[in-house]
């Protein structure tokens, strides 16, 4: 599973390369997402395996995180806006409550409530602190 | 102006009161560059947050808000899963790795992941080369909110900034930067939410703040832009996604951010770092886009005249808008942000120069004499620093200010976050990267700042830099023979 995420990451890298000298913002917004996720990924992997927590969030965050570029890329934001929502434009509106603020709830949030079971528990730790005091 | 002046007085005061407590605790080179592994979970995420933003969100920020549009909020939207993508891929690994091989700093997790002092070695010049530049543009943000706050000039505020910052790094080493960035981050958080709310009332809400932004012409550009106020603002799809995503992975290769991981006293701790660090920066956010679109409205009413620099616009605001007592208490904050920032920087670069320089040439220097040249470090680095800055003016600014942030993550992040993550990863992968993001980053920047050479489309070199640094270290790898991992290494990547 490591390997897949690399080779996910060195792809979705050249595509941002490619994006990045033709100017395609469709492109680019399809690929950064798909590279961030994979970075995050890795880290979550324990042994090449994920926790199902940790894999529900980070895929819920690459959900939004590519469907929100992908429609604020395919809006027209220069013309004078008709519909106002929280404040700001539609388009802006999704950039500030769904790609800005969602990901505090599915990423950071998750982060932590899956801790225990997904990343490391206080017990793994002490026995991991054990086992190195055990061979020194 | 006598107000802020108290105010900042006052604050001063009680950074010279952390630093004075922290020296008595600091008895250990462990506890003088990790904080003697002690930090909680609310200290830690605290210091994070006041550590990784820096004065750019509170002066830069609001200044580019008003400049660029929402477009600018690029910039600050990482935070929200900035933080835990750190924690993801960093977060245990680098706790482990003190536990398993009293590791203190990036070079030293490089070293220990790759067992090649070459780079290792690398890493403690790409960190100082980073540190200068990035420290040099703190320096003097610092130097202009002390001489506005005090009516002297930059030179003085430069100096009188650096004065405080080096008594309390060299006195208490990172744990007083940490303690300190504690008592800032929430001066901080605190100083931007109040000012976001006041904002919103100086423009009669929110939804009229950003109508007549859309609908009237620019009185000084001369036609409407409703894209000001759209989510690329001015800056254009591709680099607005380009800083997100730069400043996203990027984290991961700021040493003074994840030097901090190493000073979580336990692994629950880090549980919910990512979102204690990531409430106060949100409202940071808030007064970055509320502040910058609110003097946009204010000009574009005719309220106020057009902003010579973009940079007076957090000024202006406090000034004008907000009452002396809070401006006092968010110019302290201010101030605050720069210092926090400027002294884990000083205390990292002192770290490179009395740890890692020398371990790459096969020295390694005792405890004690680790903590005393440490210390004189931290002096010297503060002295040259600002003979520097002092000595290179508007250009030589120019030059540092453009490299920064994304120096480091072009240069540290790849080596760091998929080298301690992936086991195929070899050392030859690790100092190709690290040279190709430094290299890259730096060169590409002084070209652009000179007017040589500019990447086409305003393609963003920090985030060009990272690419190819990725790329670099995952094909070397590939092409490159893997060596087998020490024991403990293996341990901590299995965890």
């Amino acid at each position: 599973m490591n390997d897949k995420m690399i080779h996910l990451m060195l792809g979705t890298a050249v595509l941002m390369l490619i994006a990045m000298f033709l100017d395609s913002g469709i492109l680019f917004a399809l690929a950064f997402p798909v590279l961030m996720f994979a970075w995050m990924f890795l880290g979550a992997l324990r042994q090449g395996r994920i926790g199902k927590g940790y894999k529900f969030s980070l895929v819920s965050v690459l959900v939004v995180w590519i469907g929100g570029f992908l429609t604020m890329n395919l809006m027209d934001t220069a013309s004078e806006p008709s519909v106002y929502i929280g404040g700001f434009p539609a388009a802006t509106a999704i950039m500030v409550y769904i790609v800005w603020l969602l990901p505090f709830f599915l990423g950071s949030y998750a982060y932590g409530h899956y801790f225990e079971s997904d990343c490391m528990s206080e017990e793994e730790f002490k026995t991991f602190v054990t086992d190195l005091r055990k061979e020194t | 102006m006598n107000t802020i002046i108290i105010v900042a007085l006052v604050y001063l005061a009680g950074v010279f009161a952390i630093g004075f407590w922290a020296m008595r605790r600091t008895k250990t080179s462990a506890d003088f560059f990790i904080a003697g592994k002690s930090l909680g979970i609310f200290v830690a995420s605290m210091a994070v947050f006041a550590t990784a933003l820096s004065g750019f969100l509170f002066i830069g920020g609001p200044g580019l808000t008003y400049s660029l549009g929402m477009g600018a909020l690029w910039f600050t939207f990482p935070t929200t899963i900035s933080f835990a993508m750190a924690w993801y891929i960093l977060g245990k690994r680098m706790r482990l790795l003190t536990e398993a091989t009293g590791a203190m700093t990036v070079a030293d997790a490089v070293y220990h992941r790759f067992q090649s002092k070459a780079a290792s070695g690398l890493t403690a010049v790409a960190t100082l080369v980073g540190i200068v530049v990035f420290l040099g543009t703190q320096v003097l943000a610092l130097g202009t909110i002390i001489a506005f706050i005090f009516d002297t000039t930059v030179v003085t505020g430069m100096i009188i900034g650096m004065i405080v910052v080096t008594i309390y790094s060299a006195a208490g080493g990172i744990l007083a930067g940490t303690y300190t960035s504690v008592f800032q981050g929430t001066i901080m958080a605190a100083g931007s939410l109040i000012v976001f709310f006041l904002t919103i009332s100086v423009g009669d809400g929110l939804t009229n703040i950003t109508q007549t932004i859309a609908e009237q012409p620019f009185t000084d550009m001369g036609t409407a832009m409703p894209e000001f106020v759209g989510p690329w603002g001015l800056a254009g799809p591709v680099l607005a996604m380009s800083w997100f995503f730069a400043l996203s992975i990027g984290i991961v290769g700021q040493p003074h951010v994840v030097s901090r991981l190493y000073m979580i006293k336990g692994v629950s701790n880090l549980r919910w770092g990512p979102l204690m660090a990531a409430i106060p920066a949100i409202l940071g956010g808030l007064l970055f886009f509320g502040v910058g679109l609110v003097m946009r409205y204010l000009v574009m009413t005719e309220q106020i005249a057009p902003l010579a620099n973009p940079d007076d616009a957090i000024l202006v605001f406090l000034v004008e808008f907000t009452p002396p007592l809070l401006a006092g208490i968010v110019l302290a904050g201010v101030t605050a942000a720069i210092m926090s920032t400027c002294d884990a920087f000083i205390n990292i670069a002192s770290a490179a120069c009395v740890r890692d320089i020398p371990f790459a040439f096969g020295k390694t220097l005792t405890d004690q004499k680790q903590l005393l040249f440490g210390r004189i470090a931290v002096v010297i680095i503060a002295v040259v620093t600002v003979f520097v800055v002092v000595s290179l003016g508007d250009q030589g600014i120019a030059l540092l200010g453009a490299v920064g942030w994304g120096t480091f993550a072009a240069a540290l992040a790849p080596v760091l976050g998929i080298g301690l993550n992936w086991k195929r990863a070899t050392k030859e992968a690790a100092i190709a990267s690290v040279i190709v993001g430094l290299s890259v980053s730096i060169i590409l920047e002084i070209l652009a700042t000179l007017g040589t050479y500019e990447l086409p489309n305003g393609i963003y070199v920090g985030a060009f830099a990272m690419l190819l640094s990725l790329i670099t270290f995952i094909v070397v790898s590939y092409l490159t023979k893997p060596v087998k991992l020490s024991e403990k290494m293996e341990q901590v990547m299995d965890a």
